[in-house]
């Protein structure tokens, strides 16, 4: 666990210990959402880079973990807006869509999962954004539900209900292809 | 597959070269081309001002113009 005092007092040693012990979970999270590696190392990047410059206003109300994760879908949420804005290309479509943030299938990803991690990787993109990004939390991290509800900023019941929900359309999902 | 208990096991490896630019900033190669972005953008918006200033001044009415309207309106 690094030491926040110390981070904010810009150490390097500390920032390592934060890196070595945070990339992974960010870059796998980050690959996860995004479905390729280079995206996700970019987003990592970032999400290094702002943890520098805002760890001084880091107010500890949560975990650095919690907040690694916050800034991390955010920058994902963010990437593919920009993504998705430049492949639209003036065409008018709803900013408010649910889909707006849907992801888009890369090989890269059918070589590196195994079959199953592929076909749920894909069904859990078809969801709802909010269901999508609690079940990736859920089913990559494993991080609890106060976690999950902690990093995407809502209560645990309503943790519970989205993922209630993304369970259930996965197993629609699961029978329609059975 | 079990949806209720559904899990990725895969993992990436952090590569070397994504340490070194998080570890390094200063090598990391999309921080020269930010600084190219911002002087190309802070160019651009100097061309664009003068431009305008340029314009602005082509529009003005010589002064003569409103004198000899004057002179006019007296007669």
């Amino acid at each position: 666990m690094p030491n926040i005092e110390l981070l904010r007092l810009g150490s390097e040693r500390e920032f390592k210990k934060l890196f070595e012990g945070y990339s992974p979970r960010i870059l796998n999270t980050a690959f996860y959402l995004l479905g390729n590696r280079q995206d996700a190392e970019d987003v990592t990047q970032e999400v290094f880079k702002s943890v520098v410059v805002g760890v001084a206003g880091f107010k500890e109300e949560s975990s650095i973990q919690t907040w690694m994760y916050r800034i991390t879908l955010n920058k994902c949420n963010e990437f593919l807006r920009t993504k998705n804005r430049k492949k639209r290309k003036g065409i008018m479509i709803s900013i408010v869509d649910s889909q707006a943030l849907f992801t888009e299938e890369t090989p890269e990803l059918v070589h590196i999962l195994k079959e199953e991690e592929w076909l749920l990787w894909k069904q859990i993109q078809a969801l709802p954004e909010k269901q999508r990004l609690a079940m990736t939390l859920f089913a990559m991290d494993d991080l609890s539900y106060q976690e999950i509800a902690a990093v995407m900023n809502i209560s645990v019941s309503a943790i519970e209900s989205l993922l209630f929900r993304a369970r259930t359309k996965l197993k629609t999902y699961k029978s329609n292809e059975d | 597959m079990k949806t209720e208990h559904v899990f990725f096991k895969t993992r990436i490896p952090v590569s070397e070269e994504l340490t070194s630019r998080c570890l390094n900033p200063k090598e990391n190669p999309t921080n020269g081309r930010s600084a190219w972005l911002i002087a190309a953008s802070l160019l651009l918006l100097v061309s664009i001002n003068i431009s305008a200033c340029l314009f602005a001044i082509g529009q003005e009415k010589p002064a003569s113009t409103s004198y000899l309207i004057t002179f006019e309106s007296y007669e």
